[in-house]
């Protein structure tokens, strides 16, 4: 399902997703049932954002050559 | 009534023969103008007159006087002996000459001069005295500069030629310009006319005017004759052919074949070079100078572009150091909040858990306390009736089995009394 939605994932819908979850978490509106599939998710989502962060530093200097 | 004397006409011109004997003993010098030469078996044959002073340049001649002359083959041998090729230059119509002639009498061909010497030096101060007086004219009415300031096309294309087919300038001048080295096309049409002699005026002065009716077509006229006699020229210094190269809607540029300015003509035309072939050097130097402005052009506007190119590439090169800044930075401060969430992460993550263990510690603690096995083992004891717990004494009656539960075994036990 977590793949599925990434890959029509757009960076600035995953930015709001992890603070969607990172504030849950400080809210503690997360249980504990829900709580690995969350991070796991959180986690995803950071890789996913870092990669496109990456990719987009590396568009920007091949622009500039 | 007496019968008057009678002569035969032998008589009379005999007569007259010795008169004129008599009376010119000796050659005279005679000043006259040339009207005609005719040669016939190495006589020359020649008409004089004297004409009225003309009161302006274009009236018509009067004739005062007219005689005819000879210069008989042996008197023209010993003449061209002396003079040379000055001889033959003098001995054309129209100019004006000073002979040294003996004058003669015959009984059948009347009146004839006998030339003996020319004095070349008359005619040529005749024609530089005509040549000022029309210089003076023409300066008065200012034509000298007049075709001067017209304005010459920078590219020249079609031009009038006035020249002679058979003159070697003409061929000189053909050949000069379309063998020119640029691979210029120049066009040039060539009205025919006179280049010596005495209808030189009166043909060049139609041929100007023939161009003249087509000012529209032609970029410049061009008048040119290859080399010939000095005296030759004497065509071009008159007044008539003057004022027509004056009056040309389109500038005359002339190559008469000589030192420059020495004809009227030269210094009336929009230009005077030495030769024919100057000419046409100098029509392919025009169409050079144009080519080479536009190339000077062409050069100015690639220098320009150059220029607002590196000003744009220049602006272009501080943006995109600007763009990648900005965009880096941008990038970096993601970073940054990525990391930060990275880091809190687990501790967020952990924080829940901690609450939950925190809770299930307490709920353990609690019911460590709430287990009867706990109680029993502080001594107390559970009483049950039937396997059921008693809470209250009332529910046992006198003899009444119950069973006591300790920490470690039971007994059974009866109700002695209630």
């Amino acid at each position: 399902m977590a793949k599925k939605k990434s890959e029509a994932l757009s960076y600035e819908n995953a930015m709001s997703e992890l603070q969607k979850i990172i504030s849950d978490l400080q809210a503690e509106a997360i249980g504990i049932d829900d709580l690995s599939e969350k991070v796991k998710r959180a986690a995803e989502l950071i890789s996913f954002c870092k990669n496109k962060l990456r990719s987009t530093e590396k568009d920007i200097n091949q622009f500039f050559e | 009534m007496d019968q008057p004397t009678r002569y035969t006409l032998f008589e009379l011109n005999e007569y007259v023969r010795r008169i004129m004997a008599l009376n010119f003993p000796d050659a005279l010098w005679i000043s006259c103008e040339l009207a005609q030469v005719n040669e016939s078996r190495g006589h020359y044959y020649l008409s004089l007159v004297q004409k009225e002073e003309p009161e302006t340049l274009f009236a018509e001649d009067k004739i005062l006087a007219q005689s005819e002359a000879v210069i008989w083959a042996m008197d023209y041998r010993k003449l061209k002996r002396k003079l040379g090729s000055q001889f033959s230059q003098v001995l054309k119509p129209g100019l004006e000459i000073l002979i040294h002639a003996k004058v003669e009498f015959h009984e059948r061909y009347g009146l004839k001069l006998r030339v003996m010497d020319i004095d070349p030096a008359f005619t040529v101060g005749k024609l530089e005295m005509k040549k000022q007086e029309t210089l003076k004219q023409l300066k008065q009415k200012g034509l000298l500069d007049k075709n001067k300031e017209l304005e010459l096309p920078k590219v020249l294309q079609n031009i009038a030629v006035i020249s002679s087919e058979r003159a070697a300038g003409y061929q000189d001048f053909h050949q000069q310009l379309i063998g020119n080295p640029y691979g210029y096309k120049i066009g040039f049409q060539l009205f025919t006319a006179a280049m010596q002699g005495d209808q030189v005026s009166r043909e060049v002065v139609s041929r100007l005017k023939m161009i003249n009716d087509q000012s529209d077509f032609f970029d410049c006229v061009v008048i040119i004759r290859g080399g010939g006699a000095k005296l030759d020229l004497h065509a071009f210094d008159d007044a008539e052919l003057c004022t027509a190269i004056a009056n040309c809607k389109v500038p005359v540029i002339t190559g008469i074949g000589h030192d420059i300015d020495e004809t009227i003509a030269d210094l009336v035309a929009y230009q005077a070079l030495k030769t024919p072939t100057a000419v046409a050097e100098w029509l392919v130097q025009q169409n050079l100078y144009f080519e080479m402005e536009v190339l000077e052009q062409g050069r100015s506007i690639k220098d320009l572009v150059q220029i607002i190119l590196s000003e744009n590439q220049f602006e272009l090169e501080s943006l995109s150091q600007a763009l990648q800044l900005i965009a880096k930075g941008q990038i970096q401060n993601q970073d940054r909040l990525l990391n930060y969430i990275e880091e809190e992460l687990p501790r967020n993550a952990r924080s829940p858990i901690k609450n939950e263990d925190k809770s299930l510690e307490h709920l353990e603690a609690v019911l460590k306390l709430l287990n009867p096995e706990e109680v029993l083992k502080r001594g107390f004891s559970m009483t049950l009736k039937d396997g059921k717990p008693v809470k209250e004494a009332s529910e046992l009656k006198a003899e009444d089995v119950i069973e006591s539960v300790f920490a470690k075994g039971k007994i059974k036990s009866r109700v002695i009394k209630k």
